[in-house]
């Protein structure tokens, strides 16, 4: 039962979730502006049409343009296979967590790297922000990790983000929650850091930093951002989970990606983007915050 | 069958599912694409213990890391695969790259090693201590500007020569 529940959780989560999350991200956001707003499932069918596109590549861009795409789809994939989603992980070993964050920021390499190689402006503008930022998000990351590994004893992610339980551990996995939530807000380009849909170049972020892909492309970048959010989704919800069996686990798990992309959806609703100079201190203050847990699980 | 094989077997087949659903016509690079990660499926299926007899030293943790240290370029080079199969009637070409209206970019326009870091370096000024020269332009029309940034390097210009006076 456990080898099938996993065999299934890892194509849902990988193929089908990042859409629906996003989907329904947007259909909070949505209702709460009293409008209908598109299919939950419309994300997918954006990523199916542009997979049946051509391209059209600018005449200054190299082979790396063309790799960023590629190599940061193939890099959450991987980082995939080392989160633990409704059961253990496919693959894991001491120190996997560093391999997990750094995954990501292989992902991120890449896409800045593309973005560099248009040459145009804005795209240069987009990558130096996403890399500044990111490296703020990072330490919180790190951080977090720390207090949960110090907490479980073990080193792994699977051991990490165990079931746990325990009136000590309550006020550091409060704040180790709320710094989680916050990178995996940065990390996502989301509200109140970036807002995915803007389309104002002196404001963007990440958005800026993909402008020039299309097609197939364009295709991989969306389904690898998607990918990243529902990864970070669960680990904040595999934080808060009881022990399961394996079906009700992977059930829960998808359960609770649909509040937290809610939860996104409200934050979204309810407050604008932080000016570009007030970033940095949300992100400080995330690493203050992930300090602090750190400190009361080590008390 | 070992269930990470088991899932890049779904994994391929729902590749070559959404290349048929989307009447791609280079059938051979779909089909490449389910070949090797059948493949790698097969590699996978070997557990540590199996290899162990014949490799002494390898060892689960070298599995693991090499699994996935071979993971980014083979899937890399499969999503490449992928793209190099069009579907018909679609055409890939070349383009201006995106200049919000202003195509004419130049090399003296493009992000330098000083100007890259900027945001984070702003962030930690205090402890860099950058230098920064800014001549703006002046009048109503201008003839020349100024903008020059220098970070010292924290070991050899601002630690060296405290902790060794005189060098």
């Amino acid at each position: 039962m456990e080898t099938i529940t996993l065999v299934l959780s890892y194509p849902i989560i990988l193929l089908l979730a990042p859409p629906v999350m996003l989907g329904l991200i947007t259909k909070t956001k949505a209702l709460v502006a009293g409008r209908k707003g598109p299919p939950v499932l419309q994300p997918l069918y954006d990523t199916i049409k542009l997979l049946g596109k051509g391209a059209v590549y600018s005449s200054t861009t190299t082979w790396m343009f063309k790799l960023g795409p590629v190599v940061s789809l193939a890099a959450v994939f991987c980082a995939s296979a080392l989160a633990p989603l409704a059961g253990a992980p496919l693959i894991s070993f001491n120190g996997d967590a560093i391999l997990f964050a750094y995954l990501f920021a292989l992902g991120r390499f890449v896409t800045v790297m593309a973005a560099l190689d248009t040459g145009s402006s804005f795209e240069g503008m987009g990558a130096s922000r996403e890399v500044a930022f990111s490296s703020l998000a990072e330490p919180a990351l790190i951080l977090t990790f720390a207090s949960l590994a110090y907490r479980s004893g073990g080193l792994c992610l699977a051991q990490m983000f165990a079931p746990h339980s325990g009136p000590s551990a309550a006020a550091g996995t409060i704040l180790v929650l709320g710094t989680l939530f916050v990178v995996l807000l940065a990390e996502n380009s989301r509200i109140p850091v970036d807002d995915p849909n803007t389309h104002l170049e002196l404001t963007m972020i990440h958005e800026v930093m993909v402008l020039d892909h299309g097609g197939p492309d364009l295709a991989f970048i969306l389904h690898g951002a998607g990918i990243k959010l529902v990864l970070m989704s669960a680990l904040l919800v595999r934080l808060v989970l009881p022990e399961m069996p394996p079906a009700a686990a992977l059930g829960s798990l998808l359960f609770g990606l649909g509040c937290v992309a809610v939860a996104i959806g409200l934050v979204e609703s309810s407050m604008a983007r932080v000016r570009m100079v007030r970033v940095p201190q949300l992100l400080v203050a995330a690493i203050c915050a992930a300090t602090f847990g750190l400190m009361l699980t080590l008390r | 069958m070992t269930p990470l094989a088991a899932c890049v077997l779904i994994l391929a087949a729902a590749a070559v599912l959404s290349g048929g659903l989307l009447r791609r016509s280079r059938a051979a690079g779909l089909i490449v694409i389910a070949g090797l990660a059948a493949a790698a499926g097969d590699i996978v299926r070997l557990p540590p213990g199996d290899i162990a007899v014949n490799v002494p030293v390898w060892s689960p943790l070298l599995t693991a890391i090499g699994l996935l240290g071979a993971g980014v370029p083979i899937l890399s080079a499969l999503l490449w695969a992928f793209r190099l199969a069009p579907p018909a009637r679609t055409k890939t070409g070349r383009g201006l790259a995106l200049g919000c209206g202003f195509a004419a970019s130049s090399a003296r326009m493009q992000y330098t090693g000083s100007s890259y870091p900027v945001p984070v370096i702003r962030v930690f000024s205090v402890l860099l201590g950058t230098n920064e020269e800014f001549r703006p332009p002046k009048g109503y029309w201008p003839a020349k500007a100024f903008f020059g940034s220098f970070t010292p390097d924290p070991a050899l210009e601002r630690g060296l020569p405290v902790l060794v006076p005189g060098i």
